[in-house]
């Protein structure tokens, strides 16, 4: 009896134990969370082990620790001498680090970042600068000295960020500067040397703005390898910062501008009307920059033939072109390469409402100068609607699945290539199963090969969404069976008709695709073969929506926007993707109802969404721009 | 019968048994947990061989008997150009609004006024062979400058250049961590256009061409290289 009680003592223990560790694990993330430091993953520094940098010591002082590659080892902190430089000295979360420059310490230590940025010196005032921007806006490090940063970004993001020139003899110039806005000094006078030997001048960031006043206001910047304290009052009157670094009136250097987020950075601006409506439509971004819009459904939700070609502007503006052969709907579109270099655009496949639900084994090329489109030499070898395609490394188009009966019975496992160059169409090995309404993409493996891979969608005769997933060869022709998804829900086991992107490290992303309204999305790791499930903010995605990869000045974050929510109703919604710690944020919305519609990138980075299903189920011509 | 006892010894024994098994997958669970954690936060690998190689080209000066190599793009947008004047080669981008990310089709002149001052740049000089880096420095640099006020600083250490094949040296001054911008500027201003207050440069010499002395100007940033193997400076050769 007392061995039973003891027994249930302990089992009790055991359970309650079980209990607490298993609520630890929200606690422990939390405090870790709270603890690490705002750098980026990969501000990492070339020091080895048991050697530390001064980045260590900040990493040290932020909770972090390292592994060298024989197990977890703290960091000691020792024998360096950097910290954040005062405790006022940050912005936004973002501190100013340092000091550097005793002899033989010049620069100690050379960044080495991600490989699509420049690499940052140890505590140079760029440093600071450009780990701030990479925090705030996800912008990547450009290549800049102090005096070129404001340029550099202003030039090289454009839609993003603009300059202030530090001249208030022009009208223009005379506004407040914000706080988070980044100056740059140059050297004046211009150096008489031959070739001219500028320093490399100097860059801050603006903390707060006080007491704004007749063109006058207190200005307080924080920056690194200037001041002792991080933290510096910059004269600004008459609409212009008066003196050089450290405020200094002689020390040589001037303000040359500020850096400052465009007026319509995070905002949807309103386009030009389409000169007709479509809904799920098919679009392109041409090579010249314009986005080429076909087929669909008109504003009665019958398929058509049209095509619209936008070009970006203020506003942009849309030109009728030529309408296609055929009439399609829930088909695929892609730019190809041609014989001869030139690009074309394909259309292949799809379904017509009348006269009859005929299902389409057609293509055709769009050719933008000659404003014509040419049916390609050959069919494609099965009719079908509601594939899915992708680019292949190659250059080719793979065409995969669909359906071969208008009434949507008659799923397919079958798949081909499109030749763009010998203009032909080639089947190849079948999936293992048949799906449609399925997502594509194609990626890189973890060796580095190029392989395509299918995802979900649904198959006539089963019970709902597909959560299986296969991967293709390009080089052997051959299927495999991939990871299956990780998020299942109440209706079914997968997901169909989402959207999927390849992030900018090679990962794929999907979101959406659950008729349940889920607020679940799913990004695949090549390099562990493995899925991982990230939960969106309210409101659930269901489908309908469009997603694009952002440009280097917004970090290549995914803009996921538009709905047709699962109770019918329609969004406009928009949401962010950042891939750095993946999480999702809530964006502005856009103006107007889109669900099913275009939403395409521009070469300039803005992204331009057209079209698609209003809010009362009918084809929009509503158009609208987002600035990153 | 037999069956039946067995099932109970089972039973006990389990019961037994239970309560330590949960202890002990519970501090598994903690465990696993904490080092989740811990890697979730691990920063990745510090050496530079880890960089994943970008598209890049490398530089060769027969002329100057030297060659680099550098990406082709850097942040996603700029591009990179080269461009050699006399002794010396510019690695440079152009950020300009007029000639946004082409290579500058204008002069020399106009090259050495206007972009010259903010590229990466490999200067190429003679020296004895026979003499040391510092004291090629000293002649050649410095001897026009007290030596309270510049001197040789070489950082034999290997940390301007990781591999240790190459010699460098930096021309240093007078400075410590409390100096203000406006005194630090003052003692740079005493020394020659060779030193870099704010930013990084450093000369270089590899002992297996001792008759060469580079002069290698970076910076307040760096590039990779885009071959994997860390910034492109680490990628200069002397080759003749």
């Amino acid at each position: 009896m007392k061995t039973n009680k003891f027994h249930s003592v302990i089992l009790l223990g055991a359970l309650l134990f079980l209990v607490l560790t298993l609520f630890s694990k929200t606690s422990l993330h939390i405090k870790v969370a709270e603890a690490t430091a705002p750098n980026p993953y990969w501000w990492v520094d070339n020091s080895t082990p048991p050697n530390f940098s001064q980045y260590d010591t900040y990493q040290f002082k932020n909770g972090r620790w390292h592994n060298p590659g024989t197990g977890l080892q703290f960091y000691s902190g020792s024998g360096t001498d950097s910290a954040i430089i005062s405790t006022n000295a940050s912005y936004d979360g973002v501190a100013a680090i340092g000091p550097t420059g005793t002899i033989g310490d010049t620069i100690e230590t050379f960044f080495t970042s991600d490989t699509s940025a420049s690499d940052e010196l140890e505590w140079q005032c760029v440093e600071l600068v450009k780990r701030f921007l990479f925090m705030e806006y996800g912008t990547r490090s450009q290549p800049a000295n102090g005096y070129q940063v404001v340029d550099t970004y202003a030039n090289t993001f454009p839609t993003m960020y603009k300059k202030v020139t530090n001249d208030s003899t022009n009208t223009t110039n005379q506004i407040y500067p914000k706080p988070g806005d980044i100056l740059s000094y140059i050297q004046q006078p211009i150096p008489s040397t031959s070739p001219v030997q500028y320093d490399n001048g100097h860059t801050a960031l603006v903390k707060s703005v006080t007491n704004q006043s007749g063109g006058s206001a207190t200005v307080q910047l924080i920056e690194q390898n200037a001041s002792s304290t991080g933290i510096t009052n910059q004269t600004f009157s008459n609409w212009q910062f008066q003196n050089g670094i450290d405020d200094s009136a002689s020390d040589g250097h001037t303000v040359s501008g500020w850096l400052t987020t465009t007026a319509a950075h995070l905002t949807w601006t309103n386009q030009n009307s389409m000169n007709n409506a479509h809904a799920s439509q098919e679009s392109v971004l041409l090579p010249d920059g314009k986005v080429l819009v076909v087929g669909g459904t008109n504003a009665t939700s019958v398929s058509i033939k049209d095509t619209q070609l936008f070009t970006d502007g203020t506003p942009g503006t849309w030109a009728t072109k030529a309408n296609m052969n055929a009439d399609r709907k829930f088909f695929i579109m892609q730019n190809v390469t041609v014989s001869g270099g030139g690009n074309k655009v394909l259309a292949a496949g799809g379904v017509a409402d009348s006269p009859c639900s005929c299902v389409r084994n057609t293509a055709e090329l769009y050719n933008e100068s000659a404003n014509t489109w040419t049916s390609t030499a050959t069919n494609m070898n099965a009719a079908r609607w509601n594939q899915a395609s992708s680019i292949l490394s190659d250059g080719r188009v793979l065409v995969t699945g669909g359906d071969s009966s208008g009434s949507q019975n008659s799923t397919l496992s079958s798949t081909e290539i499109y030749d763009p160059v010998a203009d032909t169409w080639t089947t190849k090995h079948s999936m293992a199963g048949a799906r449609e309404g399925h997502m594509q993409v194609t990626f890189t493996d973890s060796s580095g090969n190029s392989k395509v891979m299918v995802i979900g969608g649904w198959r006539s005769g089963g019970t709902g969404a597909l959560k299986t997933t296969e991967i293709y060869d390009p080089s052997t022709d051959t299927w495999s069976a991939g990871q299956n998804l990780a998020y299942t829900h109440s209706w079914t086991s997968g997901r169909s008709t989402t959207d999927a992107i390849v992030l900018y490290d090679g990962r794929i992303l999907i979101m959406g695709g659950d008729s349940t309204g889920g607020m679940n999305t799913e990004v695949y790791n090549p390099a562990t073969n493995t899925w991982s499930t990230y939960v969106l903010p309210s409101p659930a995605f269901a489908w309908g929506s469009a997603a694009v990869r952002l440009g280097a000045g917004a970090g290549y974050k995914v803009l996921l926007a538009g709905n047709v929510a699962n109770s019918g109703t329609y969004g406009k919604q928009a949401l962010i993707f950042n891939p750095e710690n993946n999480t999702w944020a809530t964006t502005t919305s856009m103006n107007s109802y889109h669900g099913v519609f275009t939403l395409v990138k521009l070469s300039n980075d803005n992204v331009i969404a057209a079209g698609g299903q209003s809010n009362t189920a009918n084809a929009s011509t509503a158009t609208e721009k987002f600035t990153p | 019968m037999t069956n039946k006892n067995q099932t109970r010894r089972i039973t006990q024994r389990l019961r037994h048994v239970f309560p330590l098994v949960l202890v002990v997958v519970s501090m598994l669970v903690l465990a696993g947990r904490v080092t989740k954690v811990f890697q979730q936060n691990t920063p990745p690998p510090t050496s530079t061989s880890s960089q994943k190689p970008v598209p890049h080209v490398t530089y060769t000066s027969n002329n100057l008997g030297v060659r680099f190599t550098y990406p082709i793009q850097v942040g996603g947008v700029l591009k990179y150009f080269t461009r050699e004047i006399g002794n010396r080669i510019y690695l440079y981008d152009n950020y300009d609004k007029v000639s946004f990310n082409q290579p500058f089709s204008g002069t020399d002149a106009d090259f050495l006024k206007s972009i010259a001052p903010g590229a990466f740049s490999v200067e190429v000089f003679t020296k004895d062979p026979q003499q040391s880096l510092a004291d090629a420095i000293k002649q050649q640099f410095l001897s026009k400058y007290p030596g309270t006020d510049c001197f040789v600083h070489t950082t034999s250490n290997g940390q301007l250049r990781l591999d240790e094949s190459q010699q460098t040296a930096v021309i240093d001054f007078p400075h410590h961590s409390t100096l203000t911008h406006e005194q630090l500027s003052a003692s740079v201003a005493k020394c020659p256009n060779y030193v870099t207050a704010y930013g990084a440069s450093y000369f270089m010499m590899d002992p297996k061409h001792p008759g060469k002395l580079l002069f290698v100007t970076i910076g307040q940033y760096n590039i990779p290289s885009g071959d994997g193997g860390g910034t492109w400076d680490r990628t200069i050769a002397v080759l003749q």
